[in-house]
């Protein structure tokens, strides 16, 4: 009951460090989506270089987190910045992001490609007609996962100076004040599941009724 | 209308061609069916036309114009594409799928609407209830539809089919296969149709054209490969029922007896009597004061009555009756049913319009091989 | 920064805390493997099954509480020090497992399944035949993550003075000082890639050897 108390009593700072980690995650997914999406396109027609792309994004993907942030501080015009949060994150969405573009860029059913060209459809038509309106409950589950990812990460990144819900932890670590983790940790949670209910609502809205419900 | 000329396709991972030297012509307005057991280069030859395989060496035109020097997606967009698992996009709706074609030629939405309409009412689809459904709601039978309508969207003359009634069960690819031939009497399209079915290329096919390791055996109408088949495979590829097939081709005025004695039913036991003995067959049909038949009377049956009228109690109905435009496998059918030698044609159900018998068939049958016998001879050393 | 002072802090510390994070990491993914693994079978058998979906997505949300925030929560019961430590790594690297194996096993083919019992298999037989042969690449990938997450997660341990890899980090965060920094950084995601492999690698060995 003292973490309601810490909650209700420190609501001005609680909100400021919230949308602390609201900007830097909204930063992060736009500049994600907008890289790793373009990169899924361009590999989708070469099984090689998807191979190398997704190969380096995994390795991305197994390096702890605390450690890449560390390296990406250690990187001269980098520092202690919020560009090395930003980037940080960004590179950890390029796995999930990259592999379901690419996948389900080609899974998708081959009748349809054969149609969409037998009618005269040109290969940038298929593209945007076809192939990524069909591909797009795919796309939208690996952001998903990217975004939850995300606002874990996002709270470690107080160690390289950003002020958000991580501070919260981080000072009821230093402090021993179990109210102020409780406090961090379950906005944190309560953020998780609030972007999954939103991209639950995303989907209603770009994904046709005619393939909705198919995934995830 | 399309033409083949020396065209061949090879996979660089085959040791032989997958078509080899296909020369043919399609005329306007024709079915051609291509035919074969898989691997044949049916469906190679068929995407050739459209480009989705693009030949390795040959001409191919279509329209009088060469295919292979046009822009790839204009050509596909004057061409009508109906492939077996429909290929319908799971994210349009029935009028996006059939809007497709017109869409990219750039119609205005007012003429596009009109034509999705039409086309849904053409393939037998009712458009209010259709329209804005998306193809998961639809049954196999009904995706087909949408397929065959989006094909056609643009009104092009030349259509390809890929197996289009493959993928459902038999009693409705039956349906469709009749409703496509009412279509195609309609709308007389050039049409390429693709299936290893030979029934369904008997049934479908002006022209069938069977194949086999890339080559062309035999290109010839439905009759003529059943009654003269160029050699021993396509013989064995139509299968040893080939005479029951090509009764279903042929039509039964060929057969029909025209000529035949009929007496009133009001008329008198002389009349009736005096009718046999102008005649020389045993039977006599009977019909109404308002020229409707209601059946036969014989001869012996005629000798037993007494009085003027008392021969009416002899008249017997026609166990079954054949429509004009059964065929003569339809006829067949019905004699053995109902074991009887001869069986009434009947136009609406009450015009009589002559018999048909057993033995006529039988006799129409032979000779319609004897005539073809020789050509295959002549043919053969070739 | 220079590459003398980088190799000088790996030679005086690094080694160390390489085998103290080594440690760490061993024993809680032990533990977690011992412990979700019962358990995520023991959820997939009748009556527990029914359930299976909503503890599923119970581990989902489960999954999205900060690692700091499990390392941080122990701390005013449990205090400091390593015991504490192991404690919130095993429980944070639970989660994976369990999600894991449970979705493996639930993802077994039904057909598969019933053809199984039809040729009167038991339920133990079918288990131990059946589905976690089907379900070990799931499994497996399930420890991956756990194995890598627990990795990342121990360089927090020393936050509440558990040792380990953090502490290069950490300081070197704090003293302005880079080769710590990079130092401590790039072992630690040399060990996670070199675990994340070398599970990798039994996978394909195991399978290689009783499979087909």
């Amino acid at each position: 009951m003292r973490a309601v108390r810490y909650f209700v009593n420190n609501l001005d700072r609680i909100l400021g460090y919230t949308a602390q980690h609201v900007v830097l995650i909204v930063m992060a997914i736009l500049i994600a989506v907008l890289v790793w999406v373009s990169v899924g396109i361009l590999v989708r027609n070469s099984r090689r270089m998807a191979r190398g792309v997704l190969a380096v994004a995994s390795l991305i993907m197994s390096v702890p987190s605390v450690a890449l942030y560390g390296i990406l501080v250690s990187i001269p015009g980098l520092g202690l910045s919020r560009q090395s949060a930003v980037l940080a994150l960004v590179l950890y969405a390029m796995l999930p992001i990259i592999r379901n573009v690419y996948v389900a860029l080609n899974g998708v059913d081959p009748a349809i490609m054969e149609a969409a060209r037998g009618m005269g459809m040109s290969t940038r038509r298929i593209l945007w007609r076809v192939q990524l309106p069909l591909a797009t409950p795919v796309v939208l589950a690996g952001v998903r996962v990217s975004v939850v990812m995300m606002v874990g990460i996002a709270t470690l990144a107080v160690f390289i100076g950003e002020r958000n819900l991580g501070v919260l932890i981080q000072q009821g670590l230093v402090r021993t004040r179990s109210d102020m983790i409780i406090v961090g940790a379950v906005i944190v949670s309560a953020f998780s599941i609030g972007i999954d209910y939103l991209f639950g609502k995303l989907e209603r809205l770009l994904v046709s009724p005619g393939i909705r419900g198919e995934t995830t | 209308m399309i033409r083949f000329s020396n065209v061949s396709k090879r996979y660089p991972s085959m040791t032989r061609p997958a078509v080899d030297g296909l020369s043919l012509d399609v005329e306007e307005g024709q079915t051609c069916v291509f035919v074969g057991p898989s691997g044949c280069g049916k469906t190679t030859t068929l995407k050739m036309i459209n480009r989705i395989f693009e030949p390795s060496s040959g001409k191919i035109y279509v329209n009088g114009r060469d295919a292979l020097s046009q822009d790839q997606d204009q050509l596909r967009q004057g061409i009508g594409y109906v492939i077996q698992k429909t290929g319908l996009f799971p994210h349009y709706t029935v009028f996006e799928n059939v809007a497709t074609v017109p869409r990219l030629l750039g119609w205005d939405e007012k003429r596009v609407a009109v034509r999705v309409r039409e086309l849904l009412q053409l393939v037998g689809l009712d458009p209010d209830e259709n329209v804005s459904k998306y193809p998961r709601e639809l049954s196999g039978g009904q995706s087909q539809r949408v397929g065959v309508a989006r094909a056609m969207a643009a009104d092009p003359p030349v259509m390809l089919m890929d197996e289009p009634f493959g993928a459902v069960d038999p009693i409705t690819r039956t349906q469709l296969q009749n409703e496509f031939l009412t279509l195609q009497q309609k709308v007389r399209k050039t049409i390429c149709f693709v299936t290893h079915d030979i029934d369904e290329a008997i049934k479908m096919g002006d022209r069938i054209a069977i194949m086999n390791n890339g080559r062309l055996v035999q290109y010839d109408t439905p009759e003529n490969l059943l009654l003269a088949p160029a050699d021993e495979f396509v013989a064995q590829f139509i299968g040893s029922d080939r005479s029951l097939k090509v009764l279903s081709l042929l039509p039964l005025p060929k057969v029909l007896k025209r000529q035949f004695r009929v007496v009133r039913e009001s008329a008198e036991l002389q009349t009736v009597r005096a009718s046999f003995d102008r005649s020389e067959r045993n039977r006599l049909i009977v019909e109404d004061d308002h020229s409707n038949v209601v059946g036969y009377v014989t001869r012996s049956d005629a000798e037993k009555a007494g009085s003027a009228r008392g021969w009416n109690r002899f008249i017997k109905p026609f166990p079954a009756t054949l429509p004009p435009e059964a065929t003569l496998r339809d006829a067949l059918a019905v004699m053995l049913q109902h074991d009887v030698g001869a069986v009434p044609v009947m136009e609406s159900s009450h015009t009589f319009m002559g018999m048909v018998y057993l033995d006529d068939i039988r006799s129409y049958v032979g000779e319609a091989y004897q005539e073809r016998e020789p050509e295959q001879t002549v043919e053969a050393p070739s | 920064m220079n590459w003398e002072r980088l190799i000088e802090v790996v030679r005086q510390e690094g080694m160390q805390l390489v085998v103290q994070h080594l440690e760490l990491v061993g024993i809680s993914l032990s533990i977690a493997v011992a412990l979700a693994l019962p358990v995520g079978i023991l959820v997939t058998r009748p009556p527990f099954n029914r359930r299976a979906p909503q503890i599923l997505a119970f581990l989902n949300t489960a999954q999205g509480v900060p690692s700091l925030a499990v390392v941080a929560i122990f701390l005013p019961v449990m205090g400091i020090g390593r015991v504490p430590s192991l404690f919130a790594l095993t429980i944070y690297a639970l989660l994976p497992i369990a999600r894991n194996t449970i979705a493996g096993i639930e993802g077994v083919d039904p057909d598969v399944l019933e053809a199984a019992r039809g040729m009167g298999m038991s339920a133990g037989r079918v288990l131990a035949r059946i589905e976690l042969p089907l379900a070990l690449p799931v499994i497996v990938a399930g420890i991956q993550t756990s194995a890598v997450l627990t990795v990342g997660t121990a360089t927090l341990a020393h936050l509440i003075a558990g040792g380990g890899l953090g502490r290069l980090i950490f300081s070197g965060i704090s003293m302005h000082r880079p080769e710590y920094i990079i130092a401590g950084s790039l072992m630690t995601a040399a060990l996670a890639i070199l675990i994340d492999q070398a599970i990798g690698l039994l996978h394909r060995w195991i399978s290689a050897r009783y499979s087909g």
